[in-house]
C-alpha cells in the first residue's frame, strides 16, 4: 500500500470542513444547532464521511476471515481500521451487552491541531462531523446501523458512543 | 542546477517524507475522489470545478508552507528557479512521497514545468466522459503551490497541461513567474 504524509490528508479535510462548513469567521457567526440551511451542510459533510467510511472498511477487510460475532467487528473497527485511518487504536473500549459500545481515544488525530488552536477552541465539533461519518460509514459496512455521538468536550480526548439500531 | 543542491534537496525530500506519521494513499484518493465528485454536484461546469479546485489549494498552499519550512529544514530559497526545484525534489516527495522533476524552462526562465508520473489523488480514477477533456481533476495543486509560493513572497501562476486521467503520458503542470513581492519577510523556521 503506497502512503503519503498524514498532513497531506489533514490539510484535505481542513479544507472540505471549510467548504461544506463555510470558513472560520463564518461559522462563528451561526451556532450550528440552531440553522437549519447549516444543518443539512453538516448531515452533506458527515454523509460523505459515511460513504468514504464504507467504502473504506470494505478495502481494509479484504482477505480478512468472516467476522463471527458482533464483538469481532467491533474490535475490527477499534483495532485495525481505527489505525489505518487514525494512526493508532482505541485506548479503551465499554459496552454494556445491549449494543451499546464506548470508544475512547485519549488523542483523537482529527482534534489534535484543532485542539491546539485557541481560536478553534469553539470549532471542535465542526472537526468531527466527518470522521463521525467515516466511523458510522465503517459499522455500516459490516452491517450494524447505528448512530455515532462523539464527546470532544476534553480535546484531544474523544469519546465515542456507538448505538447499535438492530442485533445483527 | 548544480547537481550536490539537487542531492541535497532529494536528501531533505526523502528525510522529511520519513519522518512523517504516514496515512494510506488510498483513503486520501477515496476522499479526494469523493470531494471532487460534490465539487462537480454543485459547479456542474468543468471549467468552474477547475478553478474551485484551485481556490481550495489555495488555502491550503498558504497554511502548508509554514509546515512544508518548520518540517522540511529548508531555510531560504533565493529564486524562481530554485523555488521549482525545492517543490519538485522536497515538498512533492514531503507530502505526497512521490518526486517530481522540473523541466521544460522557457529561454527568458520564468516558467517552467513540474512532472510527475505518479499521483496519489488519482489512483483508481477513471473520468466520465464529458469531463475528460475539460476537467483537471487534480487542480487543486496548481493552487496548492501558486499558496504556498505567494507566502514566500512568490507570485506565480500554475495550470496542468498534461494530465494521465486524460490520456496523457505523464502529469505536467506550468508555473509561471510573475513577480517578486517587495517585502521579504525572512524565513523563519524557528517558531
Amino acid at each position: 500500500m503506497t502512503e503519503v504524509a498524514e498532513e497531506s490528508f489533514d490539510f484535505l479535510v481542513m479544507i472540505m470542513v471549510d467548504y461544506f462548513l463555510g470558513n472560520d469567521e463564518k461559522r462563528k457567526k451561526v451556532s450550528l444547532k440552531d440553522d437549519l440551511s447549516t444543518r443539512r451542510k453538516v448531515e452533506r459533510l458527515e454523509a460523505i464521511g459515511r460513504d468514504i467510511g464504507r467504502r473504506w472498511l470494505e478495502k481494509l477487510s479484504e482477505g480478512t476471515p468472516h467476522f463471527s460475532t458482533e464483538l469481532d467487528k467491533v474490535k475490527f473497527i477499534c483495532k485495525e481500521f481505527w489505525i489505518a485511518t487514525f494512526q493508532k487504536q482505541i485506548d479503551n473500549l465499554k459496552t454494556n451487552n445491549k449494543g451499546t459500545y464506548v470508544l475512547s481515544d485519549k488523542r483523537f488525530r482529527s482534534l489534535l491541531h484543532v485542539s491546539e488552536t485557541p481560536d478553534a477552541i469553539g470549532q471542535l465539533e465542526d472537526y468531527i462531523i466527518f470522521p463521525l461519518g467515516i466511523i458510522k460509514g465503517a459499522f455500516e459496512s459490516l452491517g450494524m446501523n447505528c448512530e455515532v455521538y462523539g464527546d470532544c468536550s476534553s480535546a484531544p480526548s474523544c469519546i465515542f458512543t456507538v448505538n447499535l439500531k438492530e442485533q445483527e | 542546477m548544480s547537481s550536490s543542491r539537487a542531492s541535497t534537496w532529494n536528501k531533505l525530500g526523502d528525510a522529511a517524507y520519513a519522518k512523517s506519521e504516514k496515512v494510506s494513499a488510498d483513503l486520501v484518493a477515496l476522499t479526494y475522489g469523493s470531494f471532487v465528485r460534490e465539487i462537480i454536484k454543485d459547479f456542474e461546469e468543468p471549467d468552474q470545478v477547475n478553478k474551485e479546485l484551485e481556490k481550495l489549494g489555495y488555502n491550503i498552499g498558504i497554511r502548508l508552507i509554514e509546515d512544508f519550512l518548520a518540517k522540511s529544514g529548508i531555510s531560504n530559497c533565493s529564486s524562481f528557479e530554485e523555488s521549482a526545484e525545492i517543490i519538485s525534489r522536497v515538498a512533492f516527495k514531503m507530502f505526497l512521497g512521490i518526486r517530481a522533476t522540473v523541466s521544460n524552462w522557457n529561454s527568458e526562465h520564468n516558467s517552467c514545468s513540474i512532472i510527475f508520473d505518479e499521483n496519489p489523488l488519482a489512483e483508481y480514477v477513471e473520468l466520465p466522459p464529458e469531463y475528460t477533456h475539460s476537467l483537471f481533476y487534480s487542480n487543486l495543486l496548481c493552487g496548492v503551490i501558486r499558496g504556498a509560493l505567494e507566502m514566500v513572497q512568490i507570485i506565480v501562476e500554475c495550470e496542468f497541461v498534461k494530465d494521465q486521467l486524460r490520456g496523457d503520458d505523464t502529469n505536467e503542470i506550468n508555473i509561471r513567474f510573475k513577480e517578486m513581492l517587495q517585502e521579504q519577510v525572512p524565513w523563519n523556521d524557528e517558531e
